[in-house]
């Protein structure tokens, strides 16, 4: 079984990821698998309200504990510290977990030896069912940060199930920006559809967007959502994509119904009407994942 | 580090270090670099020479640069991988290793291919 991963992307953020993914899987025709990238603001969840089938704890990067009993309260790890997450209280140091970036300088700097590093949950990675097929997402506790190793977590989790399952196409909501977690979720992907805007600041992501795919070596293609908010913007992006060779896959217009059905709760798939299975025949065309 | 040359230079070797999904040869290379399950060291001629687990996998950033550091202290100076991200490729330029893609082989495969100079450079 061959199986095809396309991710969704923007750089900027905003753009529509969530919106053009859930619409996208309700027009594909073959069975899939969905995930949910962007843990930060997870809300495909929001459009496709998943009945939860699974729960698995999520343990994030490891932190600074203290044994008190051993502590004397020097304050020497409090003066290291360069995250100002840790203090002497009543004779003894205190890690202000929200803050602890789990460097170890206070390991290093104890005279006591007296600090350790523990990893504490910080949320929880969980599979639901849903009428498009099963959704893979998380959700992380106050504090806690999308990683590249969550990402990788989900995207293992969803080709472990599509495997098992005999699903072949996997569509993946990718978390904005270009950083770490957007790197996990790109590298060995089949296809990344880069959803871009009518605004100065979605051109320039959209660049350095496009750069990562090109670094990654995953072909990629582009949708300008909302065009006719700019038309003149729009046309810059279209001339930028046809100076770089980089394929327009299409766009998707504007309009308020479309919002209103997002606003609602609802994947406006009715709402943009032929404007959808036009744009996911290119994507399929485009990135050759029918094989 | 003028000591290390000579060493390298006298035992006259280029270590290869292999992302790869299992620790031995027959498995396939992995799909991913910085976040591969194993890392499989051989030399020049292919002949493996150490299999490890790769710890770097479970950072929740920067798994490259941990992976990359454990490889070259492990003498690694030449990667077969599928491909690599902005920081992995950072980090190799600096160190002056050298990188090919082997998307899609097994580590057998991607040893002798490497031997026979038909692999591609990922850093260019």
């Amino acid at each position: 079984m061959n199986i095809r991963e396309v991710v969704i992307i923007s750089g900027k953020g905003g753009t529509g990821k969530t919106t053009l993914t859930a619409s996208l899987a309700s027009v594909a025709e073959e069975r899939r698998i969905l995930a949910d990238a962007d843990v930060d603001a997870p809300n495909l969840a929001l459009l496709l309200h998943p009945d939860e089938t699974d729960r698995q704890p999520f343990f994030g990067m490891p932190i600074a504990k203290v044994a008190r009993e051993q502590c004397t309260g020097c304050g020497i790890c409090e003066k290291a510290c360069r995250y100002n997450a840790i203090h002497v209280q009543d004779g003894k140091a205190v890690v202000d977990e929200g803050f602890c970036e789990g460097c170890r300088v206070c390991l290093y700097v104890c005279p006591e030896q007296c600090i350790s590093l523990k990893t504490i949950e910080r949320g929880a990675v969980r599979r639901g069912d849903t009428v498009l097929g099963p959704l893979w997402h998380a959700r992380l506790n106050p504090g806690g940060e999308n990683t590249g190793l969550m990402v990788a977590l989900l995207r293992k989790e969803a080709r472990k199930e599509a495997q098992t399952s005999g699903v072949s196409l996997i569509i993946t909501d990718g978390p904005p920006g270009i950083g770490c977690p957007v790197t996990s979720s790109v590298t060995g992907a089949d296809f990344a559809v880069i959803v871009s805007e009518p605004s100065k600041s979605a051109l320039s992501d959209l660049r350095r967007a496009a750069e990562l795919c090109g670094i990654l070596t995953v072909p990629f293609g582009i949708v300008i959502n909302r065009w006719n908010l700019s038309e003149e913007l729009t046309e810059t992006i279209k001339k930028t994509c046809g100076d770089e060779g980089w394929p327009v896959l299409g766009t998707i217009p504007f309009e308020e119904k479309i919002a209103e059905a997002v606003g609602a709760g609802r994947i406006p798939a009715v709402e943009m009407g032929n404007v959808l299975p036009e744009l996911w025949h290119a994507i399929q065309k485009t990135g050759r994942l029918k094989i | 580090m003028a000591c290390d040359t000579e060493n390298r230079e006298a035992e006259n070797m280029i270590r290869i270090g292999v992302a790869a999904s299992g620790k031995d040869e027959a498995s396939a290379v992995a799909d991913r670099f910085a976040r591969a399950p194993f890392f499989i060291i051989a030399d020049e001629e292919g002949n493996v020479l150490e299999a490890f687990e790769n710890d770097a996998g479970a950072e929740q950033h920067g798994a490259a640069s941990k992976a990359l550091m454990t490889l070259s202290q492990k003498q690694v100076s030449v990667l077969l991988a599928p491909r690599m991200g902005p920081n992995a490729l950072g980090f190799i330029k600096q160190a002056n290793m050298d990188a090919f893609c082997a998307e899609g082989l097994t580590v057998r495969e991607a040893l002798d291919k490497y031997k026979s100079s038909s692999l591609e450079k990922i850093n260019k």
